[in-house]
């Protein structure tokens, strides 16, 4: 994969009717128009008959119809970005709020195995409303401690309205309780992926990236390599693995005791962290090559050390290059963590894998979402470390 | 006291540097000037031991550069280098911090040479100590790359073309205060420029350098009035080679006992003869500048004026002859 | 450097070839991975057939990905569509950190099982880089020559076709190459949900513990994925000359 470097701070602009936004509300109105907000199952695999967004739960469903539709067209007519930003906002709330409410009013009087999913005109608004939200705030071009704030608060938000029991007649809550502990192993099985593979990787990493900068002949032997491990598809990786591992348990049985094992977590980390290393490797020489010569030079020859050159001048001016590396390689961590599960990993895999093999779409979603959310939250948290970074120097 | 002997250069096949000596005494300013890629460079770098000499010797101040510790020989050796190479990461207060920090001075002797520096460079400390390089203006950060270089006060400094991205008003004034900074710490030099007339202005000895080689080194003067034939000439020029020596010399050094042929009227000093105002000469003006105003004025002689009196005066025969070849 | 990048190519697809239409040549090799008596060659379906599907569905995606990609990345670079530029780039940056696994198992409740959730999930994924770096390409274009070329009074038209598309191309080719990988690699997962291809071998492989099976099809696909990878690069090389 390529080297990525830091995206380049945006300029805020504040225009008054925005073209853009209408690609955000266009589709949104189109898709609660088209596709049904919500659907009605009588049990768990039969699939289901589609409500659209005005039929839901009669008080709701016509003014929560309109007041989405109002919300939909005053993002494009907002005069402020920030205004925008919560307009976007209250719209994926109000979309929440009616699929909860029609939710409940559905399975109040419906039999015991009956399950409400969420259908696309849901998602599909939801997924506009928060891009227009997220763009606006982009555009606002906000210090790094305001976005970790408002993401913050967004959050709190969302596990505020999950904990309040407005949307336990939903599929997907139901699918939680069933699998809780399921989920809370999976969250933890995938953290310790995500961890386990990324403190090697960078041990191995950032050394390696240094050397390949400063030899030309290390450089020639590990580049290459890396290229081949990052292309090799996951499954097939997390496959090979097994080979060498389930022969060295065979050899050496002891080595079982310290939990390795052909399958399982052994070789998911030992995958996870090869994908890892090409990025911290490219990204480390890119850092250290981004850094001029003229400046090295007069560090050089104002009698610095070379320890001293590198801890004072080099790694600091590599660091962004560097900690976008380690972005990267976090956050695709975290999806290929969920093809581990195929081997016995762990993480939220798992459910994803289950709910396949069950047609449980639910239990599919309570495996991806979680994956997304940890996604995104990473590259909001490495987004902002690596800005406050660069704004320290302008 | 820096001494070369036979230094030379290879990279490959290439000699970039030829076997070179020279001799820099203490206090004094040695300009090394050439084409572009004539070796200049490489031979700053090996004194401070950037680059490692093929072969050859570098003494300093009696003591063999080669044998000495790599960082404590760089800690006492200024250098500005060609391209600036600031810290983008660092303000320019701590830019310049860099070699006392290295050498573990104490916070407030740190933070007084800064300011001191800054304001030598009129770089006003309030406003600038804060920034960071890629605030300042090409001129500006060249400033701060020579306040960094004499920060520790270095008895050596070596100069890649330090004033090379300023405006001419700009780099005459610069020019003053590091001549000015240069005499009073005594600091033995080695500036690398292009411009011919800087290498006059701040030199003691200039070497010109070509393919590697020194063609000529001797005193500005000497090279103005005896340069070997070939490069040396295209590169000095001749055609206003009398205006350059002029330059060099001070109408100080040729003025004359005051005829009284002016008179001081208030503020103004008038020719008796032609009954004009004339403007005096200052006595540590050149005589170039001597020559321009005898032309312009066109007139034989001018006074030479101190704290508002006359004390001697300038003719145009003697100025001629300061500029001319000699007999 | 080429000369070994093709030496590379030749040997990893001389290799592929004989695992896919040959499989009983690796008997001796697969039998050292498990216990005699298991099968060792998958034989459920021809290995060549479903190396056949997996290109397939993995080359049809990347067309529709590479042609909306390569023009919303124009769009964007052009004057009248800046606006949009924050917008496609925070979708990307966005989609970018949707695992491949997710957007898969995501299509699914759309469209069912089988070959077009993989299709739909593929093409959509594999947009991203290529939209990526068709605007990073556009925009690395020296602002000097675009000026030289509009001096010379070039139509908007003969400055995308004849300097910004060429300059772009190795980028943009680049692109394509990170994408046909990611892809190659996802189409795999694509098994999972009922699509043809070699995914099909390293699951039933992984489901029947059999490590001869996880083996040939870990090989097949691993090996497309460098062979498709060199190939690129050698274009990529030659887009520069
Ligand atoms: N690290 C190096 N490797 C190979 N060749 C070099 C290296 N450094 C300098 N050279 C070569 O040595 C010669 C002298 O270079 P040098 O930098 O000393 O020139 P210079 O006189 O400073 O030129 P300029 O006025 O352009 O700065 C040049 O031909 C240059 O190409
Ligand atoms: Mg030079």
């Amino acid at each position: 994969m390529g080297i990525s470097v830091p995206l380049q701070r945006r300029a805020g602009s504040g225009a008054p009717f925005s073209h853009a936004a209408l690609v955000y509300a266009v589709p949104c109105v189109l898709a609660l128009l088209a596709l049904p907000f919500l659907s009605f199952r009588p049990n768990r695999i039969v699939s289901g008959e589609g409500v659209q967004v005005w039929d839901v739960a009669e008080g709701w469903g016509l003014v929560g119809t309109a007041a989405l539709f109002v919300l939909a067209g005053a993002t494009v007519l907002a005069g402020r970005q920030a205004a925008r930003a919560l307009l976007g906002f209250l719209g994926v709330a109000l979309a929440m709020a009616v699929a909860g409410a029609g939710a409940k009013d559905l399975m109040a009087d419906a039999p015991q195995f009956a399950r409400v999913s969420l259908g696309g005109g849901f998602w599909l608004s939801c997924a506009f409303f928060a891009l227009a939200a997220a763009d606006a705030l982009m555009r606002l071009d906000l210090r790094p401690l305001v976005r970790l704030a408002v993401a913050g608060f967004v959050a709190a938000a969302l596990a505020a309205a999950l904990a309040s029991g407005w949307f336990d007649s939903l599929s997907l809550m139901q699918e939680y309780r069933a699998n809780a502990d399921t989920f809370a192993a999976a969250f933890r099985g995938h953290l310790i992926l995500v961890g386990g593979s990324l403190l090697p990787a960078l041990a191995i990493g950032l050394p390696l990236g240094w050397l390949c900068h400063v030899s030309s002949r290390a450089r020639a032997v590990a580049v290459p390599i890396l290229n081949i491990l990052q292309t090799t598809p996951s499954i097939a990786m997390f496959g090979l693995l097994m080979i060498p591992l389930a022969a060295l348990v065979a050899a050496i049985p002891e080595l079982r005791r310290f939990g390795i094992a052909g399958i399982g977590v052994t070789p998911a980390l030992i995958a996870l962290t090869l994908y890892s290393l090409l990025p911290v490797v490219a990204n480390t020489m890119a850092g250290f090559r981004a850094v001029p010569v003229e400046t090295r030079e007069a560090g050089r020859a104002m009698g610095m050390t070379r320890w001293t050159l590198l801890r004072q001048v080099e790694l600091p001016l590599a660091a962004p290059v560097i900690l976008t590396g380690v972005r990267i390689v976090v956050v695709q961590n975290i999806g290929l963590a969920a093809v581990a599960a195929l081997i016995g990993g762990g993480g939220f895999g798992t459910l994803v894998f289950r709910g396949m093999g069950q047609t449980a779409m639910d239990l599919v979603l309570l495996g991806t979402l979680p994956i997304i959310a940890m996604a995104i939250v990473a590259t909001i948290l490495f987004d902002a470390a690596i800005d406050t970074m660069q704004r320290r120097r302008p | 006291m820096i001494e070369v002997r036979e230094l030379t250069k290879r990279f490959g096949d290439r000699i970039a540097v030829d076997g070179i000596s020279f001799e820099v005494r203490d206090g004094c300013v040695l300009a090394l000037v050439g084409t572009s890629g004539c070796g200049k460079s490489t031979t700053l770098r090996m004194i401070n031991r950037l680059v490692d000499p093929s072969s050859g010797e570098v003494m300093i101040d009696g003591r063999n550069a080669l044998d000495m510790p790599l960082e404590q020989l760089r800690l006492g050796i200024g250098y500005v280098i060609q391209g600036i190479g600031l810290f983008p990461h660092w303000t320019v207060a701590r830019n310049v911090a860099t070699v006392p920090r290295l050498m573990g001075w104490e916070r407030e002797r740190i933070e007084a040479r800064v300011s001191e520096l800054l304001e030598l460079f009129q770089l006003d400390p309030g406003e600038f100590a804060g920034k960071y390089p890629s605030e300042l203006s090409g001129g500006q950060q060249q400033r701060v790359g020579v306040a960094r270089a004499i920060a520790a006060e270095p008895a050596v400094l070596l100069m890649d073309e330090p004033f090379g991205a300023l405006d001419p008003i700009t780099r005459q004034r610069l020019q003053a205060e590091f001549a000015a900074i240069q005499r009073r710490r005594r600091m033995t030099v080695i500036l690398v420029t292009h411009d011919m007339d800087e290498a006059f202005k701040l030199a003691d000895t200039i070497a010109v350098m070509d393919e590697g080689r020194i063609l000529q080194i001797a005193s500005p003067e000497e090279l103005l009035r005896e340069p070997r034939q070939g490069f040396v000439r295209t590169l000095v020029g001749l055609d206003d080679r009398a205006l350059r020596i002029l330059s060099l010399h001070t109408v100080d050094e040729i003025r004359r006992e005051p005829t009284g042929r002016w008179e001081v009227r208030g503020e103004t000093l008038i020719d008796r003869e032609s009954g004009r105002a004339v403007n005096g000469l200052g006595a540590g003006d050149t005589l170039r500048e001597a020559a321009s105003r005898i032309i312009w004025e066109a007139v034989e002689t001018l006074p030479v004026l101190e704290a508002g009196s006359v004390v001697g005066e300038v003719r145009a025969d003697d100025v001629w002859a300061a500029g001319g070849r000699r007999a | 450097m080429r000369r070994g990048r093709l030496i590379g190519l030749a040997v990893a697809l001389a290799l592929f070839l004989a695992l896919a239409l040959q499989p009983g040549l690796f008997t001796p090799l697969l039998s050292l991975l498990v216990e005699p008596g298991t099968p060792l060659v998958y034989t459920r379906q021809s290995l060549i057939a479903l190396a056949v599907w997996h290109i397939a569905v993995v080359a049809s995606a990347e067309a529709v990905a590479v042609i909306v990609a390569v023009a919303l990345g124009i769009l964007v670079t052009r004057e009248k569509g800046a606006e949009f530029m924050t917008l496609a780039r925070m979708t990307s940056n966005l989609g970018q950190t949707f695992p491949p696994i997710a957007v898969l198992a995501m299509t699914v409740p759309l469209v069912g099982f089988g070959f077009q959730p993989t299709f739909i999930a593929l093409a959509a994924y594999g947009l991203l880089p290529v939209f990526e770096n068709t605007v990073a390409g556009l925009r690395g274009v020296p602002a000097t020559t675009l000026e030289a070329a509009r001096g010379m009074g070039m139509s908007k038209r003969a400055i995308l076709m004849q300097v910004e598309l060429p300059l772009a191309a190795p980028v943009i080719l680049a692109g394509i190459r990170i994408s046909t990988i990611i892809n190659i690699g996802t189409a795999t997962i694509g098994s999972t949900v009922g699509a043809k291809g070699l995914g099909e071998v390293i699951i039933a492989g992984l489901q029947a513990g059999n490590a001869a099976y996880v083996l040939q099809g870990a090989m097949l696909v691993a090996l497309m994925a460098v062979c498709f990878d060199l190939a690129f690069r050698s274009l990529e090389r030659r887009a520069f000359a």
